[in-house]
């Protein structure tokens, strides 16, 4: 029962906001607030209650959705790769909830979408049952072009402009042409399993179908399907121009939980379906996606370098931090592949925080050029000591969860790949130059005139801000619980050696 | 005479009357063409009736209900045309064009 | 052909006769009324049509039974589609009180021609014989070409009746002559001895595929199957909405009830041959469809392109039919459901619009979100369901259909139809920018009297100014919330209905069963 309230909280929490009068916004924050925090503790429980000596699927539960031919059913499950990511998205949800204290435009509508948005997510990770994985993951995407839409910003260039609806349809439609990808090696793997004798769509029975007896090559053929429908939404290169555009358009808690929850929603699929269902395809097809994740990693440092624009430099680095991901991922070596499900966890706190703290600027200034933005730390401290945190994080600094991350997937992708293992360091230190950079330009130099009236940020948004930072610290200082946990899910995927 | 005799004749008769359907502008002369592919098909079923069961009348009963449902076509269409006459004073398909892709 | 006793088993199609009594019922009733009391044929219409649901599933709950030498079978099949018919007749009627009572003349025809329709629909889905599903075709058929040149001085209006009783009848004389060479060369017109001569004859006659190919093409144009479509989208701007939604829905499904059978009981032992047909027919309509689709300013051309793109998805469905397996049928079957409960809500929001503005291009949709946010959410949420996204009846339903179609090894016509959901999210999309981000418009054009574009301006002597003017009436709200909560159920919990269908696909596919 407990997974199902996850999805359950916040859908049936949307569902009661979708009744309240549309101009009582303080009580619809209020009521967002509530559910989330209580979706945030049903998850620690979760997290906490994980039982990571016996591994496996824990909390199980199961209803019949429709019988035979189909054999659909409602399963719910929880593993040690996706006890993190539950855990993950209680934090950014609650946190992005509390930085969207300031929305006034139609804020009924724009947290009844959130929560849809919020129990797409929980649901994905939660299912055994791959239509239902391909249903919620869906459900993630649908809310994604309004809230940016609506709530959206656009940027101006200078000779062009970077509309909201552009980066909203960009979105979406990158990110249905990846489902259309996933959704059809689906049907391509019920249809071999059908074939085999077992219709179904449940991954525990699923795991058992040698797919690759029916039809040679089976693996092989339909792996990249699933490695690049779900790589787009984890920001897969050269699939993953959407990211920054979306991410610069949206409002600062879609941001935050896109760029923090949804992408890893890829990630997630690549492991629980790809290599979980296709190991032989995982096999043949790892070396592709070392190959793309390394050129994430430095592709995205390298654009993160030379961006003007806040939010973009945000942007990019998720991109560049995906390449991570996706680098354990490929290695399958036992390392590599915890360390991508810790870097996905540690990558979602941080992005979330960044994001809430450009948001917190661009809200104040209302501007976030890199080259106008001057020593704002005189006047909000504050913001500026957590951005400083994000970003010793993000460059992998020890002390901070990023560290423990990358140095897992590098020491799985040095046993594996040495020579990509030098370049994915290259690409941390380049990393490390546009942030301190930044850090340096944007906060700890000289103020300038113009932000000399500069107000810090609200007792709200310290509160989320501070929880997330707080998280980064933890999992740097005491990595321990995690590890256990990611290592009893990650040793039960088949080919990880 | 072979049943094949008669197909040929109702598939040529079925061509002619596709071909009006086809070239001619005039809604009145495409409706009768119209009838006389709904001919055609009669011819058809009625020379293969004749042919094959002399017990069971299935091809005659369908020409019949064939001529009635063409009957009332027919009436259905020429009310509307005369509908499209009165308001716009031409029965030319090609000039009753207010909607286009 | 078995003999059977023509009146021992004739009270099963009492619905039937009580349907066309009561049609008959609402003309006379019409002569009766007086001109503002016109309000009152729906409600009788409706009355009756609830009346006539629960007869027909108590009496006929569970039967299987011929009559009229197996002309007509009375199984679940057919009482699946009638229940779904008489239902769907409810709510058109029910959408359609504000518009008729405002936009045209003459309502007690139109709503006894509803009732026909119905009727009609009804034989469709249970006839066993070619001559009867095409009588039945053609009685619907005439009802269409009526209502759709029901605004009689509207020019739009007769131009999408005479495009659509000219197309009418001519795919019907295809139709007809298919029929004919059909007989001519095997003798019979019972689906089953068909199905019996086709099984026994191996390499059949060049002018069997003859007549099976115009068979074909003559359903091609009466569902709007491309190349056969373009009629479609005048007849559906040039229509009266609600029979608009009608067209878009009701003759469809319909349509799809009477191939489905025929194809099923009929025409299966060939699969081999017309399968490859269906599934390029299917993958050139779904395509087309939606591919045009992105180019339409006016929602109704919008829609009648993208409900010729939802014709391909179900063509992907006859496709994939089997006689092993219930997937296919069923899969049909969900889609017309799902497809009919987010059409009608598109359909009810923008009828509830015009009735409102008197306006129906795209554009004039901007800014509705803030004007009337219920109106605009069921339209989005409909919009969103047809695209195929979960929690609405769209994603449910074409991840069946689409996964039977895989199941059969058509994984390529799979992939395509999910392609063409991803495009048809595209031009989705920009109905829900302009009704949730476009700022309105200004208000004046709001105020403004039926204008000179105005495609229906009231009858003259009926446009009594009134309170629906500014917002939707109760009525259409409440069939919207119905619609709505339709394809949520569809959606998330089509356990129920997929019951009804295992049922209704082992009385056409026996050996299918699950």
């Amino acid at each position: 029962m407990e997974l199902f309230l996850t999805i359950l909280f916040p859908f049936v929490g949307g569902v009661l906001l979708a009744f309240f009068p549309p101009n009582r916004g303080r009580e619809i924050k209020l009521f967002s607030a509530f559910v989330a925090f209580s979706t945030l503790v049903l998850s620690i429980v979760i997290f906490a209650l994980y039982d990571y000596r016996e591994g496996g699927y824990q909390f199980t539960e199961s209803f019949t959705w429709l019988e035979h031919p189909l054999n659909i059913s409602f399963s719910l499950g929880l593993d040690g790769i996706s006890a993190p990511m539950v855990l993950l998205t209680g934090i950014v949800m609650f946190a992005a909830i509390l930085v969207s204290w300031n929305i006034e435009h139609r804020p009924k509508d724009f947290f009844v979408l959130l929560m849809m948005l919020v129990a797409g997510v929980y649901g994905t990770f939660v299912t055994r049952d791959l239509f239902f994985l391909f249903f919620f993951y869906e459900l993630a995407v649908l809310p994604m072009y309004l809230l940016i839409g609506v709530w959206g910003s656009s940027s101006d260039f200078g000779t062009f402009i970077r509309t909201k609806e552009y980066g909203a349809m960009k979105l979406v439609l990158y990110l249905v042409a990846g489902s259309v990808l996933v959704w059809v090696s689906i049907l391509a793997v019920y249809w071999a399993a059908s074939q085999a004798g077992t219709p179904t769509f449940s991954l525990e029975e699923l795991q058992s179908v040698e797919f690759n007896d029916g039809f040679k090559h089976f693996e092989n053929l339909f792996f990249p399907f699933f490695m690049v429908g779900f790589g787009v939404l984890a920001g897969l290169w050269p699939f993953h121009t959407w990211s920054p555009d979306g991410h610069v358009a949206a409002p600062t808690a879609v941001s935050m939980l896109h760029a923090g929850v949804l992408m890893k929603l890829g990630a997630y699929g690549i492991i629980r379906v790809g290599m979980i269902l296709l190991p032989d395809g995982a096999d043949t097809w790892m070396p592709v996606l070392i190959g793309l994740g390394t050129v994430n990693v430095l592709y995205g440092a390298i654009a993160a370098m030379s961006q003007q624009d806040l939010k973009y430099v945000v942007g990019y680095s998720s991109v560049s931090h995906m390449g991570y991901v996706f680098m354990g991922i490929a290695t399958l070596h036992p390392l590599g592949v915890g360390g991508a499900v810790l870097q996905m966890f540690s990558h979602g706190i941080m992005t979330a925080l960044f994001f809430a703290l450009v948001g917190v600027i661009y809200d104040r200034t209302h501007v976030r050029d890199i080259r106008v933005l001057e020593g704002l730390s005189k006047r909000m401290g504050f913001t500026a000591a957590f951005f400083a945190v994000a970003g010793l994080a993000s460059l992998g600094l020890p002390g901070l969860s990023g560290f423990i991350a990358e140095f897992l997937v590098f020491v799985g992708v040095f046993e594996e790949y040495l020579p990509l293992a030098v370049l994915a360091v290259i690409g941390a230190a380049i990393t490390a130059v546009y942030i301190l950079r930044l850090l340096a330009k944007v906060f700890f130099g000289p103020i300038s005139p113009r932000w000399e009236h500069l107000g810090e940020a609200s007792k709200i948004e310290m509160g989320a801000i501070a929880l997330l930072g707080f998280v980064l610290l933890f999992v740097g200082v005491w990595p321990l619980p995690f590890m256990d946990v990611i290592n009893a899910g990650v040793s039960t995927i088949p080919g990880v050696s | 005479m072979p049943l094949e005799a008669f197909q040929v004749l109702s598939a040529a008769l079925f061509c002619i009357g596709l071909y009006g359907v086809l070239a001619r502008r005039s809604a009145v002369l495409i409706l009768m063409s119209i009838e006389l592919m709904l001919n055609a098909v009669n011819i058809n079923l009625i020379a293969a009736a004749a042919h094959m069961d002399q017990t069971a009348f299935t091809g005659q009963i369908i020409a019949i209900f064939v001529i009635t449902v063409a009957a009332a076509e027919v009436g259905l269409a020429l009310a509307i045309i005369l509908r499209i006459f009165r308001n716009r004073s031409t029965v030319n398909v090609d000039e009753v064009d207010l909607m286009k892709w | 052909m078995p003999e059977t006793n023509l009146t021992s088993n004739l009270h099963l199609l009492l619905p039937e006769f009580l349907l066309a009594t009561l049609a008959f019922a609402v003309f006379a009733i019409d002569l009766l009324l007086p001109a503002n009391r016109k309000k009152l044929l729906a409600w009788v219409s409706v009355a009756g049509l609830i009346g006539l649901l629960a007869l027909a599933l108590a009496l006929l709950w569970g039967e299987n039974e011929e009559m009229y030498g197996g002309l007509i079978k009375v199984d679940s099949y057919a009482l699946f589609f009638k229940s779904f018919f008489i239902l769907l007749g409810i709510f058109i009627i029910l959408s359609s009180v504000d518009y008729v009572g405002k936009h045209l003349s003459h309502p007690g025809e139109y709503y006894g021609l509803i009732l026909f329709s119905v009727l009609a629909m009804n034989v469709m889905a249970a006839s066993r014989e070619i001559l009867t599903a095409y009588v039945a075709l053609e009685l619907m058929s005439f009802s269409f070409y009526i209502m759709v040149s029901y605004a009689r001085y509207n020019p739009r209006s007769n131009e999408a009746g005479i495009k659509y009783v000219l197309i009418g009848a001519f795919s019907s004389a295809i139709l007809l002559f298919g029929i004919s060479m059909l007989y001519s060369t095997i003798g019979v017109t019972h689906f089953a001895d068909i199905s019996a001569t086709l099984a026994n004859a191996g390499d059949a006659s060049p002018a069997l595929w003859v007549g099976l190919a115009l068979i074909l093409v003559g359903l091609g144009f009466k569902v709007a199957a491309v190349p056969f479509h373009m009629w479609a989208p005048d007849v559906y701007q040039g229509a009266p909405l609600p029979v608009t939604a009608y067209l878009a829905v009701g003759s469809k499904a319909a349509a799809f009830a009477l191939m489905l059978r025929l194809f099923a009981e009929a025409f299966m032992p060939s699969i081999d041959d017309w399968q490859i047909i269906v599934a390029i027919i299917a993958a050139i309509t779904m395509t087309v469809g939606n591919l045009v689709a992105i180019a339409q300013h006016n929602i109704k051309r919008l829609l009648a392109y993208s409900s010729i793109g939802q014709v391909g998805f179900l063509l992907v469905g006859i496709a994939a039919l089997s006689e092993t397996s219930p997937l296919a049928s069923n899969g049909v079957m969900l889609h017309i459901v799902g497809y009919s409960f987010t059409n009608l809500a598109v359909f009810v929001g923008i009828i509830a619009f015009f009735n409102m503005t008197g306006k129906e291009e795209i554009a004039d949709f901007s800014g509705l979100a803030d004007r009337h946010p219920f109106l605009a959410a069921a339209m989005a949420i409909g919009m969103f369901s047809l695209a195929g996204l979960p929690f609405f009846a769209g994603f449910t339903t074409k991840f069946y259909l689409f996964t039977a179609a895989a199941n059969e090894g058509l994984l390529w016509l799979a992939g395509l139809a999910i392609v063409n959901s991803l495009i048809s999210l595209y031009y989705y999309q920009v109905e829900i920018r302009h009704m949730y981000i476009q700022p309105a418009p200004d208000m004046e054009g709001k105020l403004e009297p039926a204008s000179a574009h105005n495609p229906h301006p009231p009858p003259v002597g009926g446009g009594a100014e009134d309170a629906s003017r500014h917002s939707p009436t109760p009525l259409i709200i409440g069939v919207l919330i119905l619609m709505v909560l339709g394809t949520f159920f569809v959606g998330v919990y089509p356990f129920p209905i997929v019951e009804a269908l295992d049922a209704a696909t082992s009385a056409i596919l026996p050996g299918a069963g699950s």
